[in-house]
């Protein structure tokens, strides 16, 4: 390591015009950069906040369709996320293929559906064990799903949200 | 709970003002606060600097050195000690003290408000500015060594334009040797840093007398007094010095025979008023402006000042407390005419090529007198030292007043101030031998008359 | 999942983030080469570490996509500003601080599952939380040890720690738990006067032990979760006029804050004694001028405690004014983040937690910066993420770790108060 030591004092700290060592040099220069680098930063940060802004105004990041939980996650027992962004085509259910795979025992493999139909959404029950609702109402035939309709599998609950403006 | 989101933003926004005023308030410190701090001695920063710059050196009005530089970079004093209390010492541990520190740099040539140029000048290799001092460096050195022995300080300057030609301080210090001796001189129990010219208060004693001397003659009481050898005021009686009876004098003959008991019945009828508005003019009770510190005499400093106490100052005793300088001053001031002059210990700054970039210029301070009563006074004083004996010298009128204040150590305080030749002072003093257990007379009078035939005799 | 985050708002994430990156290789390049005399292994495996370890956190951090993950960048780079500096100070204290940042790394993520994991928990325990941090303050009375002239550590085993920095943490559950429970409070007799009170005596046995600092900073908390979510206006009032009479009375009781007061008002007279800490760190903030002496070149070892209670005055000195104001931007930003998430935050409790946290780094980062200054006294605050000191860095790294939970929990709605 002396050598190394040695090596580099050679390099930086000899001196090259008057007192100026090559270590001064990249000092100042340096000194520059890191100010332009933290105030990049912190530029960076403000204007990612200032979109943020414009989107926290309203319920979230999403675009498009999503589930939102309702229940409290304390009571469960399970995994469950806050948002299940929807396509056009869901299967809700305990299984690994579904799309919105919630792993409650209550729930059976393919549990409901949501679909859409012609711009329209639409909920289904798949002849689950326990049973699909919606807005309290027992679901066996497609119905029609309506921005902030609550949709409850046994101990899960999730408010149905279209994800346009305050929806 | 009330869950208004108006009152959290209320919040953030005072917070963003506060954070947001604060990057301003760095930008002002920088622009504005940064250098003026910068140059201070405290600021360890500038001694780096120091050891590519060559430190200016100190002058005395002649133009021969007082220090010398060493290693292409810092001075030494040529005598450390003389000088320990004028150019003081620079220490990297310990800071600096006198000029050393108040022109710190301007010896450096550090330019103050210019962090660039100050850059320049270290890839450059600065050289710093001289300081000539007003002083003497002869009398310098010979006043040092009449103090030997004694501790106390003298102080002599030119009345008529304020300049100092040499200012002693003892116990004194190796200014060149402070590192090594610090701790030593920080516990010497006569605290030798400390500059008794400018810095030590003493108990005046006689010497006061010639501040009341100008108040009685301002004032319109009689000047006329029948000495008993002891006076009573308010059940406290005051004696004369040796308890000597004088019969009837007048102002004259009290300073003369330096007669307690006149002055003390005499400040009494002047008064209060009268004797501070006096003192004041004088600088006491002011900070004298100077470029070494001072410390401010105290005369006369309660308005509710009780018959005895106004008796006790009226001749240099009570809670009394002046400094050599001040009384220098004082005593120079009757010598010119009435007019104190501003003290000044800088003569002029001269750049590394010799260009004077500063000259002092004389400054009045006071006016303490009309110069009718100065010329009076000065008569009387004439008198007083003929009379005395002590300072008396063959071919050269010599005003002045020896004085013995009592203080608590018991050992009286040997004063002498006074200026020569009277007619047109070159000179004025101030000595005061700190607990020396004799007069004025015997002690610090020699000492003067000395210095006057040093400077003034052929 | 799909990722829902905007592309050119993705962009932007991942080139602020390599900003810290580029921050630190060019910085360890500099202080590797200034502290070449410790030039060891060690040292390279310091740079490593603090490189990966940003890296990783950062990663493991966006895996969470609702969460706020700018919090942890921004800590992160306050955290490689303050580092570097204190390396280059002293290379003992350089590791010693990137070993509180591993465990600070580490607990922000324990913080967050812990509070995942036992969510509905800490919601009701109000008590819990007050008897805890007046535990930990009644412990440093009996144990503690006089440390820079507060008594204010304790030591287990070696490691020293300041039980006055953690309690900032029971401390904000405290008022969480408080004004989210408000019918169960307001159901007992004087109920709401329950947390000022609380407040209070944890604020005295601050004073006891001198860390007024911390007093500050928890008054500060106080006041700002008062303003934001108290109901009964007069109690923000009442708590405005003790906190007045609080100070004017400790003024005229406690010499110690007298001589900080004068020390703040005029410190050139005493720069050999009582002025010296914050007369050297003006001269050093001074000497920067506006973009620094450069790293390594300039003397912040001049300024006493310069790695952790004026560490912003060596960065000033080495960085400059500018970087300066870029500390203060980040931290701007960082407790703006805070202050947004509780706003977005429906759930009641996490939304007062949100805003006690956010207030707490704010009053930190003020009261420190005003204080070396010289616009307010000097309190022995330290800045959070950058002071080298085990409990501030640890305890900030927690208090972030919840604020991140809180912001991931943004969406819940809540289902009672």
């Amino acid at each position: 390591m002396d050598k190394l030591l040695q090596i580099i004092e050679k390099i930086f700290y000899t001196n090259l015009i008057g007192e100026i060592n090559l270590y001064m040099v990249f000092a100042n220069v340096f000194k520059y950069l890191f100010v332009i680098i933290v105030l990049y930063f912190v530029y960076t940060i403000t204007r990612m906040i200032y979109l943020d802004i414009g989107q926290l105004r309203g319920t979230g990041f999403r675009r498009g369709p999503y589930l939102q939980l309702i229940t409290r996650r304390e009571t469960l027992r399970f995994h469950v996320q806050n948002i299940y962004p929807l396509k056009n085509d869901n299967i809700i259910g305990r299984g690994r293929s579904a799309d919105v795979q919630i792993s409650s025992p209550f729930l059976s493999k393919e549990h409901a559906h949501i679909f859409k139909e012609g711009g329209i959404y639409y909920l289904e029950d798949l002849h689950s064990a326990n049973g699909t609702y919606l807005n309290g109402e027992p679901v066996g035939e497609p119905v029609i799903l309506y921005p902030k309709d609550i949709v409850s599998l046994v101990d899960v609950e999730f408010i149905f949200m279209s994800g346009e403006g305050d929806g | 709970m009330k869950n208004n989101p108006k009152r959290i933003l209320v919040l953030l926004y005072a917070i963003t003002a506060i954070f947001l005023a604060m990057c301003l308030y760095l930008v002002y410190f920088q622009l504005f606060t940064a250098p003026k701090i910068i140059g201070n001695p405290y600021n360890r920063r500038n001694y780096v600097d120091e050891t590519l710059i060559r430190r200016g050196n100190f002058y005395d009005m002649y133009g021969r050195a007082l220090t010398h530089t060493i290693d292409d970079a810092g001075h030494l004093l040529d005598n450390p000690r003389s000088y320990a209390h004028i150019i003081g010492y620079n220490s990297e541990e310990y800071g600096k003290s006198g000029m050393e520190r108040t022109y710190n740099s301007t010896l450096l040539g550090l330019s103050q408000d210019d962090l660039f140029g100050k850059f320049k000048d270290i890839v450059q290799g600065q050289v710093g500015n001289d300081i000539y001092l007003t002083v003497d460096d002869d009398l310098q050195l010979y006043c040092y060594d009449l103090l030997e022995g004694h501790k106390g300080a003298i102080v002599v300057l030119d009345p008529s334009t304020g300049a100092i030609r040499a200012m002693v301080s003892r116990p004194s210090f190796n200014a060149n040797e402070i590192n090594a001796l610090w701790e030593e001189i920080i516990e010497d129990e006569d605290a030798p840093l400390l500059n008794r010219a400018s810095q030590g208060l003493y108990t005046p004693g006689s010497v006061m007398k010639v501040i009341t001397a100008v108040a009685i003659m301002e004032s319109d009481i009689d000047q006329n007094y029948h000495d008993t050898g002891e006076q009573t005021i308010d059940g406290y009686t005051y004696f004369n010095y040796l308890e000597a009876v004088h019969g009837d004098i007048d102002l004259q003959d009290a300073l003369v025979h330096s007669v307690n008991t006149y002055f003390t019945k005499k400040s009494t009828e002047v008064g209060y008023a009268l004797l501070r508005e006096v003192a004041d003019r004088f600088y006491f009770n002011s900070a004298i402006p100077f470029e070494l510190v001072t410390s401010i005499s105290e005369a006369y400093t309660k308005p509710d000042m009780s018959e005895n106490e106004i008796a006790a100052a009226g001749f240099g005793q009570g809670d009394t407390l002046v400094t050599p300088l001040n009384m220098a001053l004082a005593i120079g001031a009757i010598g010119n005419d009435g007019v104190m002059m501003r003290p000044n210990i800088l003569q002029e700054i001269r750049s590394p090529r010799g260009v004077a970039t500063f000259t002092s210029v004389p400054q009045m301070l006071s006016r303490v007198t009309s110069p009718s009563l100065a010329a009076r006074l000065t008569v009387d004083l004439v008198e007083t030292v003929n009379t005395g004996g002590a300072a008396t010298l063959s071919g050269v009128h010599v005003a002045g007043k020896t004085g013995s204040a009592e203080n608590i150590s018991g050992y009286s305080h040997a004063w002498f101030v006074g200026f020569a030749p009277a007619e047109r002072p070159e000179l004025a003093l101030a000595i005061v031998l700190e607990e020396e257990g004799q007069t004025g007379a015997a002690a610090a009078a020699p000492l003067a008359r000395r210095i006057f035939q040093y400077m003034l005799s052929e | 999942m799909d990722r829902f985050i905007q592309s050119p708002m993705k962009q932007r994430l991942i080139s602020a983030r390599w900003m810290t990156l580029l921050f630190q290789l060019l910085s360890l390049s500099l202080v590797l080469i200034y502290q070449r005399e410790t030039l060891t292994p060690r040292s390279l495996g310091f740079s490593g570490l603090l490189i990966v370890l940003t890296l990783l956190s950062q990663f493991l951090v966006n895996l969470f996509h609702q969460a706020d993950s700018y919090l942890l960048m921004i800590a992160n780079m306050l955290f490689s500003i303050g580092v570097i500096l204190i390396y280059r100070l002293s290379s003992y204290y350089g590791y010693r601080q990137l070993i509180f940042y591993t465990l600070g790394i580490a607990l922000f993520f324990v913080a967050y599952f812990l509070l995942e994991g036992t969510a509905g928990f800490w919601v009701k325990k109000i008590c819990f939380y007050f008897f805890g941090a007046a535990a930990l303050l009644v412990l440093t009375l009996l144990f503690g040890f006089v440390s820079g002239g507060a008594k204010n550590w304790i030591e287990i085993g070696g490691f020293s720690f300041q039980p006055s920095e953690i309690a900032k943490v029971p401390f904000c559950f405290l008022i969480a738990g408080f004004y989210s429970n408000r019918e169960r409070v307001r159901k007992r007799k004087g109920g709401k006067y329950f947390l000022m009170a609380m407040t209070y005596i944890l604020i005295a046995l601050f004073f006891l032990q001198r860390e007024l600092g911390t007093a500050m900073v928890f008054m500060a908390i106080l006041f700002s979760a008062q303003v934001a979510f108290e109901e009964d206006k007069k109690l923000i009032f009442l708590n405005v006029a003790l906190a007045v009479i609080g100070m004017v009375a400790a003024y005229y009781l406690f010499g110690h804050i007298r001589t900080r007061v004068d020390i703040w008002i005029d410190p050139w007279v005493d720069m050999d004694g009582r002025g010296y800490q914050i007369t050297q760190s003006l001269f050093g903030i001074a000497a920067g001028g506006f973009f620094g002496t450069g790293l390594g070149l300039g003397h912040p070892q001049y300024i006493p405690l310069a790695y952790s209670d004026f560490i912003f005055s060596a960065i000033a000195e080495e960085m400059g004014t500018f970087m300066g104001i870029a500390v203060i931007m980040l931290y701007l930003i960082l407790v703006y983040r805070g202050m947004k998430i509780s706003l977005a935050q429906p759930h009641a409790f996490y939304k007062v937690l949100a805003l006690c946290i956010s207030i707490s780094f704010a009053a930190q980062a003020l009261i420190m910066i005003g204080g070396v200054l010289k616009l307010i006294p000097l309190t022995g605050i330290t800045l959070p993420f950058m002071a080298h000191g085990g409990s501030s860095l640890v305890t900030s790294f927690v208090l972030l770790g919840i604020l991140f939970y809180c912001s991931n929990a943004a969406l819940e709605v809540p289902r009672e108060e």
